[in-house]
């Protein structure tokens, strides 16, 4: 003969074969005291009260609903099934409730603690991680916004001096410390087309020079601390692609979890969602990368091995990735590392030379400010980009 | 013919509010003699959707106990709450922690919510928590929603029991036309339910269906 075992909030039933109930054992009268012996039944040992209904039952074959160390599971199985169908008579007949409104009522706080404790363990370090690199993606953001703010404002002023110092924070410090015009090698002060602004007005400036650096030292220590997270949670896949890298890979999955999860297949394209829509769509191409385009590996290939770079990359990071959620201690991430860096040079001497001919380069006079302004633009669009796949993740989840 | 529980004013469908003076969602509120009453929006909901586009037969009624899967922040489910009233129970399974964070403070206040974290796709981790119920009502935008829908069904379903279920075609396949996705998927449901009705909810919700069902 074979008995049947199953929990749910007001206690634990066995039945037999028959589907009759055999033995019950109700839980304590207490939402804390009954979420507690859910989750000792959750676990894949037997609890305290499942030993006391075991002992109940004379049957040698018993059946859980879920796994449990020893014995075999079903599910559904027949007990669950029973409880699920009587509850109310089942709370009624052993006095755990008086009415229908006391069963709901118990239920509700039953669970709702459950799922509050389950909800305080979902915040794990792949959550902040996220966090983090957003906001570095946010500051980053916001210092150029108030940087072009400033180069108007200051400009004014100086406007000699915006035109020789490219650096963000540069500049700023500049403003901050120096304030007043004071000649520099190419600038004479004497000579500046600027309009002359009292103390008052120039204070004004500084004060938003000063908010600047702020901002960007604490994005130079969020950085730092996205690195240590990082190499924290995981520790091969940091080694391979570096911390930023990783946080952004976390954040579009999710969770390290999901992450590890993904085929390589799938974190090839992570952050290339709407080229892939467009591909399945039938028009575009299929995306080749997504976020790792922005690893080195494959910004230092030449671009006709960028695609099997990518494949590699992504393989390596697919692996990786899954021993560092499951902690494994093996460490492949330096090796790795270096195989990948093996590839590069191999991919490298195959690059035809025509490549490095076409246009010569006669801009050099306006190279640093072009080479500002395209890392800048490259920035804005990626933030864009981002930006939109943030709103869709809203929008899914807003109903 | 009427819908249990849901009044009409002028073109508007509303549920009187179970929790007078506190709203869910941004929803509009209407005073009358008869209390105080939600306007259910079409835009954000799809079960308000389905009502505007002229679904009446919604298989719900005061006391029932409803399985909500994919019950995000709450926005329909509150509705389908004012509804069942205070005997009638919504567990409502959701898997990003991130809604269930703001459904539990609903939760709080409507008592007939029992806010669950868990994957609709994985009943044997939270079949413990739910009795069965009178109505499965789904809506997690996910290309086998059909088949979690049957499974559920048959774990969770009383005898006599109905489903609801709203389709995204872009979910299931971008690719392929929204009409032809939907003929799979009621054919999909069609082995485990006989459909009473089928909604399609263009413009409220873009490429989407919605379906009404009983088990064979
Ligand atoms: C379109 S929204 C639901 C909106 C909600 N029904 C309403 O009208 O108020 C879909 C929800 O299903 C959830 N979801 C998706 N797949 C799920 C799964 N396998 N298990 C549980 N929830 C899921 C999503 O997190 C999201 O909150």
């Amino acid at each position: 003969m074979t008995t049947y075992i199953a929990f749910c909030p007001i206690g634990i039933l066995a039945t037999n074969e028959q589907r009759k109930p055999v033995s019950f054992i109700a839980f304590p009268n207490n939402a804390k005291k009954r979420a507690d012996e859910i989750e000792n039944c959750l676990k894949k040992t037997i609890s305290d009260l499942e030993k006391k209904i075991i002992s109940q039952i004379k049957d040698k074959e018993i059946i859980f609903e879920i796994k449990k160390e020893g014995y075999s599971h079903e599910f559904p199985n027949m007990s669950g099934d029973y409880l699920r169908t009587n509850t109310a008579e089942i709370a009624r007949t052993n006095n755990i409730v008086k009415s229908k409104t006391e069963l709901n009522q118990l239920f509700h706080e039953t669970t709702t603690e459950l799922t509050v404790r389950k909800m305080r363990i979902s915040i794990g370090n792949d959550k902040l991680l996220m966090q983090a690199i957003n906001t570095t993606d946010e500051l980053t953001k916001q210092i150029n916004t108030m940087t072009m703010r400033i180069r108007e404002w200051y400009g004014y002023y100086f406007p000699e001096i915006i035109e020789r110092i490219n650096d963000n924070e540069k500049l700023a410090k500049y403003i901050s410390e120096t304030l007043y015009r004071t000649d520099i090698k190419g600038i004479d002060v004497e000579e500046s087309m600027g309009a002359n602004l009292a103390k008052e007005d120039l204070e004004e400036i500084q004060k938003y020079a000063k908010k600047i650096i702020i901002l960007a030292e604490e994005k130079r220590e969020l950085e730092k601390y996205i690195e240590k997270k990082s190499t924290q949670i995981a520790p091969n896949t940091t080694q391979i692609i570096g911390a930023p890298l990783v946080a952004r890979l976390i954040a579009h999955a999710g969770t390290l979890k999901k992450l590890a999860g993904f085929p390589s297949s799938t974190i090839q394209i992570i952050g290339a969602e709407k080229a892939l829509f467009r591909y399945l769509k039938g028009s575009g191409t299929s995306p080749k990368h997504g976020l790792i385009f922005q690893s080195t590996f494959i910004q230092r290939a030449p671009k006709q091995s960028r695609g099997k770079m990518a494949r590699t990359l992504a393989s390596k990071i697919s692996i990786a990735s899954k021993m560092d959620y499951y902690k494994s201690s093996d460490k492949v991430g330096a090796k790795y590392k270096t195989d990948l860096e093996e590839l590069l040079k191999k991919e490298i001497a195959k690059k035809p030379q025509h490549q490095h001919q076409g246009k010569p380069t006669f801009q050099h006079k306006n190279k640093g400010i072009n080479k500002n302004k395209q890392s800048f633009d490259n920035y804005n669009n990626k933030f864009k980009k981002n930006k939109k796949f943030g709103k869709k993740k809203f929008s899914q989840k807003k109903r | 013919m009427a819908i249990t529980g849901v009044s009409q004013f002028g073109k508007e469908y509303c549920t009187k509010n179970m929790t007078p003076g506190k709203k869910v969602y941004d929803e509009k509120i209407i005073r009358r003699s008869g209390g105080e009453f939600r306007v259910w929006d079409p835009t954000k909901s799809k079960l308000g959707a389905a009502i505007y586009k002229g679904l009446r037969n919604v298989p719900i009624f005061n006391g029932m106990k409803i399985l909500y899967l994919g019950i995000s922040t709450g926005t329909t489910a509150s509705h389908l709450s004012d509804i069942i009233g205070a005997d009638g129970l919504i567990y409502g399974v959701e898997f990003s922690s991130r809604s269930v964070r703001d459904l539990v403070p609903l939760s709080k206040k409507r008592k007939n919510i029992i806010p669950i974290l868990g994957d609709a796709r994985t009943p044997e981790n939270w079949t413990h928590l739910i009795e069965k119920v009178d109505l499965i009502y789904e809506d997690v935008a996910q290309p086998d929603q059909s088949d979690i829908l049957i499974r559920n069904a048959k774990i969770f379903l009383k005898k006599g029991g109905s489903v609801m279920i709203a389709i995204k075609a872009r979910s299931i396949n971008v690719a392929t036309n929204p009409m032809e996705i939907f003929a799979n998927e009621r054919k999909k449901l069609e082995t485990y339910f006989t459909i009473s009705d089928a909604i399609n909810l263009n413009p409220l919700e873009k490429d989407h269906i919605f379906f009404v069902a009983k088990v064979k």
